[in-house]
């Protein structure tokens, strides 16, 4: 960059580049969709045949979400039957969301997991009921989705997606849920003579045998979320979905579960004779675990069941350093709490300019046709149904991201899925395991009701105390003795009181009161 | 006999002893400093899933130039090469010119309501309303979703402000008595005496502030809608955001059944595009670095 | 440097006196009044949202909930103040940016110095250019680089460490609290000092070199020369940066952010001494939504920062006789 020393030449310069300035912001004003209420271009009605689709403005608040544009066969073939077109807007942060929302300027559609209970507010989203009501009479909602969903003021604005009811499940029984599973090297298992893995107790005996015969490998490794949730479910402690279990009525948050306390000083035995590395509970993020288990470090893996597929076809080592699942489960009292009420909903803001076009599309996406076609794809192009083995076969290469990604299979179904539509494959082992889990699930979804609002005292109460757990848990893990690890696992319930630990299990059963109803009991 | 040892080529024992200790120490600085960043230039120039495999440390193993393409070959990535230059030019530009000119003023030796002045600059580093007023604001001054807003906010860099006004009071006041004897106004004076007097200040605040302006994405997050005025590390950020999982276990489920992160190398490589052109220009201001730049200035 | 003065008894002619001077120098009064107008736009209008501390502001209200919402008086910080980790956090801050200073700051100095004193161009020019590259790489990937480099398991610096029998056992550099702090300041270095070293080197080009042969003849050596003529030549522009550095304590200062790397660097196994009152305030504050939380966190930040600065300064100016203003 060359000083301009002339006088001259400096303002000459700043005028060239107001010049710009001013240019580039005329025509990107013209070339935006803006999101003024007064902006009415878009506001074409859009019946199922337009030829110009109505265009509207979706904030898809997953950062990960790596479809950022409405562009592939499945988005298009959407477009042909709903007449609607995307303007896709990914998060880049979790600022943006709170942000909008205080500002007041937000797009026509938002699909988020996160402020929920603040997106359901009339100042802030039209209703749904009042919506179908007014254009879309024919769009039928389920009693227990409308029930799950409804806000304080007895409206809906939003059906989240992932749910599933007692009926739909038993409809689909190939349906199956992702669970935490854990995966072994084969190949080091023959060589200890292939001993019995049926119990915890099996699991610590086979790692100290790793231990004593590999000492270079990692006996154990815990992804960084889903290490604790396959124990926890191991012992009957209520993860995943919720951290609330209910015994004669009374709710009650899992820490004083009768189970935890084994949970705990099992994991702690573990870590103390080296089968669990300290480094591993400084893990910040769950695909830390990968790396290790890439470079044929490790010999047991604890990890979603998809993640170690997905590992696996990652493999460049050779084949027996693929992990082979655990199909059985190895505790006792295994029981899968399944209180999902929904994952992840969208929202038709104040300032949608399409109303009618909004809801409509919804409907679509609801329907059967539009959740398989979102979810799993264009029948004979992406699919086609096993009738056999009655599961959808995929017709492109397993983990083919590129390929999965421009043409978004799967994502935009996530806006309106059964979670009876996850089917898995039924040629991989992975399936077995993730079945092998479903016939251990329990339906409570009037737990999954019990969430307070983030900024209600019980709310902020349990912040704090999700907060303390995820730090002094370590501490318990990492103990040096039995005794150590239940004197911090008291000190832990002790903090716990401190936060407000019984304020919020009192705000609970309040809330249990009032919701079970909703469901029958 | 003293003569004989103090001197060898010129240089004294001192000198050898010291030029040699500030080499190895250097030496060490830039093997420490160098390695990780070549390390995460050969990562990207080698296959994501070898890379993942570990033990690479001096050259790809398997070689590739697709992380590269997939960037390249992006139209968004492209546009946001352009946004992101046409404000780091613009809005470096105007950050520079306006800074120095206001703290010109503030260096006047004789300005009265100095101790006013100063206090409104420090509370102003150090109070924020926030995000929330700051938008609002944005929003009624139109800069919202508008190129201006990468430039105009930024104009003026409180930071860079108090450095100048450190460097010009050190300027010598012989040079703009001079020009004032001749009839010059404070504004010539600033063009074209202070300005060029001031290149290894004007240098450093353009490569801080050009910096600056290149590595901004969150006001591209937060205030812009229109995809078209992107930045290229906004465009990072996002692929970056891809490695990650939602933090809820149930959104987590769903993601690993997509298989939609995206390696390591992705990331690097994504970081490397977006670094490159910096690296690139910097030599050019390097030159302003060097000693004896005040010496053309000095009227003898 | 030094402030008008001009006392007259008389409040009127005072008044026109200092009008007049005004009147002579109003090209630089208005340089500077331009500054202060945008001052007021960009940072001042902007500052009604730090009443949101004081208020139960729910961002459902929008923006004209920031002046309808209650008030809640000192709720917040109260709040805070009576957190468990309350006495942890602040410990941590103080520690950690205490230590970049001590360790820090002078590096950046130091490593001018030496680069200014460098005879090769070219070698001159790799190390200063190589020097600030970590600058650039984002506070994300050094946390992936951290685990290549220092993973005890297959860590780079432990495998050639380990090889070389420097070391029988893998650092647990990672996870160990006791090594947070030097990991903290080691890495803030790393990436930082090489970034700020430019500063100080146009601040070493400023320097008459005609002093330096003046010195020479008179039979100063190296070392006295840089002593006696580049470190004082410098001064000003150290003073400026220390004593921002200062003020900017609680939020790492001249090193760069502390909530990054305390954020991505911290876990849950070294989070007694890298939880940090940033991070904290943003887990249970930001992370919910909760603006009005983060807004009182950040207040109470904003008073500390602004009395170290007018402290610092007052005492720069009283030991050196120049300020920061």
């Amino acid at each position: 960059m060359e000083l301009m020393i002339s006088k001259k030449k400096v303002s000459l310069l700043l005028i060239i580049s107001m010049l710009v300035m001013i240019l580039s912001a005329c025509s990107s004003n013209s070339n935006s969709k803006s999101n003024n209420v007064d902006n009415t271009n878009a506001g074409s009605k859009g019946s199922e045949q337009e030829s110009v689709p109505v265009e509207l403005d979706i904030f898809v608040n997953h950062p990960w979400f790596p479809v950022k544009e409405w562009s592939g066969s499945i988005p298009q073939l959407i477009t042909e039957k709903t007449g609607v077109k995307l303007n896709v807007t990914v998060a880049a942060d979790d600022k943006q969301l709170p942000l909008m929302i205080a500002s007041g300027d937000l797009p026509d559609l938002i699909f988020t997991s996160t402020e929920l209970d603040r997106l359901a507010d009339s100042a802030i989203s039209y209703s749904w009921n009042e919506l179908i009501q007014k254009y879309a009479p024919d769009f039928k909602v389920d009693a227990t989705r409308i029930a799950i969903n409804t806000a304080a003021d007895g409206n809906f604005y939003t059906i989240r997606n992932n749910f599933a009811t007692q009926e739909e499940w038993d409809a689909s029984p190939n349906a199956i849920i992702s669970p935490g599973a854990l995966g072994f090297r084969q190949d080091i298992m023959e060589e200890l003579g292939n001993p019995a893995l049926r119990t915890l107790e099996d699991l610590e005996n086979i790692l100290g045998q790793v231990k004593a015969k590999y000492p270079d490998m990692i006996p154990l490794l815990l992804d960084k979320n889903w290490g604790s949730y396959y124990f926890k479910y191991q012992f009957g402690i209520p993860t995943v979905t919720t951290n609330l279990y209910e015994q004669d009525g009374v709710v009650s948050y899992f820490v004083n579960h009768p189970n935890t306390l084994d949970y705990y000083k099992y994991i702690n035995r573990l870590y103390r004779n080296g089968y669990i590395t300290g480094e591993n509970f400084a893990f910040k993020d769950t695909l830390r675990d990968n790396d290790y288990v890439q470079k044929g470090l490790v010999f047991a893996e604890v990890d979603n069941v998809n993640d170690i597929d997905n590992m696996n076809s990652q493999i460049t080592l050779g084949d027996n350093y693929k992990l082979t699942h655990l199909v059985n489960p190895l505790g006792t009292d295994t029981k899968y709490y399944n209180a999902s009420v929904g994952w992840s909903g969208v929202f038709i803001t104040k300032e949608n300019s399409n109303p009618e076009a909004s809801i409509k599309f919804m409907q679509y996406m609801f329907s059967e046709e539009g959740q398989k076609l979102g979810f799993w794809g264009i029948e004979g192009k992406h699919y086609k149904w096993n009738e056999e083995k009655q599961y959808p076969e995929i017709l492109y290469k397993q983990g083919d991201s590129e390929y999965i990604n421009s043409e978004a299979i799967g994502f935009w179904g996530l806006m309106s899925n059964s979670a009876a539509l996850d089917i898995a494959d039924p040629n991989y082992d992975s399936a077995k395991v993730k079945k092998a889990v479903k016939d251990t699930m329990v339906l409570v979804p009037e737990l999954g009701l019990l969430i307070p609002k983030s900024d209600s005292e019980e709310g902020v109460i349990l912040s704090k105390l999700e907060a303390m757990i995820s730090t002094e848990e370590v501490r318990i893990f990492m103990a040096n003795s039995e005794e150590e690890a239940e004197k911090y696992y008291q000190d832990m319930l002790a903090k716990a009181e401190q936060i407000g630990l019984s304020k919020y299990e009192a705000w609970l059963n309040k809330k249990y009161a009032e919701v079970k109803p909703l469901f029958g009991k | 006999m003293d003569y004989i040892l103090r001197r060898w080529r010129g240089r004294t024992l001192e000198d050898w002893v010291v030029d040699s200790v500030n080499m190895f120490l250097l030496l060490l600085v830039l093997i420490v400093t160098l390695y990780p960043f070549y390390y995460i230039l050969i990562i990207s120039f080698n296959e994501g899933t070898d890379a993942a495999r570990g033990g690479i440390y001096f050259w790809p193993r398997k070689f590739t130039l697709d992380n590269y393409e997939t960037f390249l070959n992006d139209h968004k990535w492209r546009i946001g090469f352009l946004v992101s230059s046409a404000r780091t030019i613009v809005g470096t530009l105007l950050g520079v010119l306006f800074t120095s000119l206001v703290a010109y003023g503030l260096a006047y030796k004789q300005l009265i309501f100095k101790k006013v002045y100063f206090p409104i600059i420090i509370v102003a580093m150090y109070f924020s309303g926030g995000l929330i007023p700051y938008y609002v604001v944005l929003r009624e001054l139109q800069l919202l979703n508008t190129f201006a807003v990468y430039v105009i906010p930024t104009m003026l860099n409180l930071f860079f402000l108090l450095i100048a006004v450190s460097f010009f009071n050190d300027i010598p006041d012989e040079l703009q008595e001079s020009a004032k004897i001749d009839g010059a106004n404070d504004l010539t004076i600033f063009y074209k005496i202070i300005l060029p007097v001031s290149k290894p200040l004007l240098a450093t605040m353009s490569l801080f502030l050009g910096v600056g302006q290149w590595n901004s994405w969150m006001d591209s997050a937060y205030f812009v809608r229109n995809e078209n005025l992107r930045t290229l590390t906004y465009r990072m950020i996002e692929i970056i955001n891809q490695s990650t999982m939602p933090i809820d276990p149930v959104g987590s489920a769903i993601a690993s059944s997509m298989n939609t992160t995206t390696t390591f190398s992705i990331q690097i490589t994504a970081m490397v595009v977006a670094i490159l052109p910096i690296i690139c220009v910097y030599p050019f201001l390097q030159k302003h670095f060097v000693k004896g730049v005040m010496l053309g200035a000095v009227k003898g | 440097m030094k402030a008008n003065t001009g006392a007259i008894s008389n409040k009127n002619t005072k008044a026109r006196m200092t009008w007049k001077q005004f009147k002579r120098q109003v090209y630089p009064q208005s340089f500077v009044l331009l500054g202060v107008l945008f001052l007021v736009i960009f940072s001042y209008v902007p500052m009604f949202g730090i009443i949101m501390a004081f208020k139960d502001y729910k961002i459902t209200s929008g923006v004209q909930g920031i002046f309808t919402s209650d008030w809640v008086g000192l709720k917040y910080f109260s709040e805070f103040v009576n957190d468990y980790k309350f006495g942890d956090l602040v410990r941590n801050t103080l520690v950690i940016s205490f230590l970049k200073i001590v360790f820090a700051f002078p590096i950046p100095i130091l490593f001018a110095v030496m680069l200014n004193e460098l005879r090769g161009m070219v070698f001159k020019r790799i190390v200063q250019t190589v020097s600030y590259l970590p600058h650039f790489i984002s506070w994300v990937v050094v946390l992936g680089l951290a685990y290549v480099f220092f993973s005890a398991q297959d860590g780079i610096i432990n495998t050639l460490l380990m090889t070389l029998n420097v070391i029988d056992k893998p650092l647990d550099v990672l996870t160990n609290p006791d090594k947070f702090w030097g990991l903290a300041v080691m890495s803030a270095i790393w990436k930082e000092a090489g970034w700020w070293t430019i500063i100080f080197l146009a601040a070493i080009a400023g320097i008459n070199p005609a002093m330096y042969e003046a010195a020479q003849l008179d039979g100063a050596g190296r070392l006295k020369r840089i002593w006696h003529i580049t470190l004082p030549g410098i001064q000003g522009a150290v003073i400026v940066v220390l004593v921002m550095s200062i003020g900017s304590l609680l939020g790492g200062g001249l090193v760069g952010s502390n909530f990054e790397q305390s954020f991505l660097l911290g876990n849950s196994v070294n989070s007694d001494t890298s939880e940090i009152v940033q991070t904290y305030a943003f887990k249970v504050g930001l992370a919910e939504g909760r603006f009005a939380y983060a807004a009182a966190i950040d207040l109470v930040q904003s008073v500390i920062s602004v009395f170290l600065i007018f402290t610092s300064n007052y005492i720069a100016k009283k030991l050196s006789g120049q300020g920061l203003f």
